[in-house]
């Protein structure tokens, strides 16, 4: 019963927020043409202290725009030190960066264009290389109508990012009403999912994220202080965002620092009740379920993801002009 | 002879004295060291835990996934424990040695988990511990 009000609820949710998305892609010509700037702005690697790195370097469609490493790598071959999140359904993420420290996607976009492991690149510098390109510097002209600039870059890439909007899993098909779009086992992980395991307490709404900080336990110490960052308590140290579960299935591997490999790794991880870090999270604790429900809930997180999100021309690199 | 004389003083001791007693959750730890219940300053410290559910019903630690930690004073998220190496003795009691090269407060996470699901409530709780050089001729915890 709480299981199929909660589905309701979701299918409610995800029909309003992907047609408010389509609602605003599709009556405002400006948010459409600074979206497709945004997409071209978004596969340039000019947009780096060493030519090599663009936004798609550590956001790669094929893998739900994630890259597959641990922790990512930048200008010069510079290691990251967290995980690249998903940018699928980013739209309905209200707090970005795994530690949260943005509101928008505007200013969460000036975050790694200038970080020393990543974009490496000052914000002078970065509009500097847009205005000395003859053909970004001719298509802000066209967008908005000057010489480019920090604040129409970050537009533009946070519309195209709105548009990267995803919904059509094998959940979302059984959600809509088609019984057979999940396998028995998929069915079963999804009881484990609302009930035994509760994981929906963090992993809610459509996005599957409560978009809240947590510690998850997967670590004794955390390194990473995470939330503490920006507020330097003791209690928010290890707090990070909770994730999507959107397109599992291409974002391994998983955790802020891509600690855990497989997603069995992660339920296990659950299922014994994390590691005993002080700040981890009460809703965190030995689960008790057996091997076959471990695969169940395995296999029903595996009927999160979306293939077309990896396939998808709009999301693609644009045509060379 | 000094861990003689302290293995003579703990089996006088009540076996639920308050200060060497906690409860977590519907566990009971009692717990011992061979130190005067302190830690001794450069030198192997034994400590010994045992486990009990209500009606001091024995709960051989076997039962247990039990992990211990050691905090420098009071547990921090921003310090890095140490993660002490545990044995279960015949008696079904949880030991470990701990070895400190500062006199001080430290402070002993106990974090146990139910092998069996269900056979005991899963339960985290903190040991309070006192370092000292001559562990004989300190007031303990």
């Amino acid at each position: 019963m709480q299981r199929s009000l909660a589905i309701k609820c979701l299918a409610a949710g995800g029909l309003l927020l992907s047609g408010l998305v389509a609602r605003a892609q599709g009556t405002d010509p400006q948010e459409t043409a600074r979206a497709a700037l945004g997409r071209e702005l978004f596969y340039a690697p000019i947009l780096s202290s060493d030519g090599k790195v663009s936004c798609s370097s550590c956001h790669q469609q094929a893998k739900a725009f994630t890259d597959g490493l641990g922790t990512s790598l930048g200008a010069h071959g510079r290691n990251g030190k967290r995980s690249a999140p998903s940018l699928v359904n980013v739209a309905a993420r209200t707090r970005l960066f795994w530690h949260g420290a943005s509101p928008s996607l505007e200013l969460q976009a000036l975050g790694p264009l200038a970080d020393h492991n990543e974009h490496d690149f000052q914000p002078a510098e970065t509009v500097q290389a847009l205005k000395d390109d003859p053909y970004f510097a001719r298509r802000f002209q066209e967008v908005f109508g000057e010489a480019p600039k920090l604040l129409h870059l970050t537009r533009a890439l946070a519309a195209f990012e709105r548009t990267i909007v995803s919904y059509q899993s094998p959940f979302d098909r059984y959600s809509a009403g088609d019984q057979s779009a999940l396998t028995a086992a998929q069915v079963r992980g999804m009881d484990i999912f609302y009930d035994k395991a509760e994981c929906f307490h963090c992993h809610s709404g459509r996005n599957m994220s409560d978009n809240l900080p947590h510690n998850n336990g997967s670590v004794l110490f955390n390194e990473d202080i995470g939330l503490a960052q920006l507020t330097d308590q003791d209690e928010d140290v290890g707090k990070f965002i909770t994730p999507t579960l959107r397109n599992l299935t291409l974002t391994a591997p998983y955790m802020h620092a891509g600690q855990m490999k497989t997603l069995k790794e992660v339920v296990q991880h659950y299922n014994a009740g994390g590691q005993p870090n002080p700040n981890t999270d009460p809703l965190v604790r030995p689960l008790g379920l057996t091997d076959a429900e471990v695969d169940d809930l395995v296999a029903f997180l595996e009927s999160l993801t979306d293939p077309t999100v990896a396939t998808n021309p709009a999301f693609g690199p644009p045509e060379k002009p | 002879m000094k861990r003689l004389l302290s293995l003579a003083l703990a089996l006088t001791l009540s076996s639920a004295a308050a200060h060497d007693t906690i409860s977590a959750g519907n566990v009971n730890l009692e717990w011992h060291t061979d130190a005067n219940e302190l830690l001794e300053v450069d030198a192997d410290t034994t400590l010994t835990i045992r486990l009990s559910l209500p009606q001091n019903a024995p709960l051989s630690a076997e039962r247990c996934r039990c992990t211990l930690l050691l905090y420098p004073g009071a547990v921090s998220a921003r310090v890095r424990p140490t993660v002490l190496k545990t044995e279960v003795d015949p008696q079904g009691h949880l030991s470990t040695t701990i070895t400190v090269n500062r006199a001080g407060d430290y402070s002993l996470v106990v974090d146990g988990r139910p092998l069996k699901m269900g056979d005991f409530a899963p339960f985290r709780t903190t040991i309070r511990l006192k370092a000292a050089t001559d562990v004989f001729n300190v007031e303990g915890p």
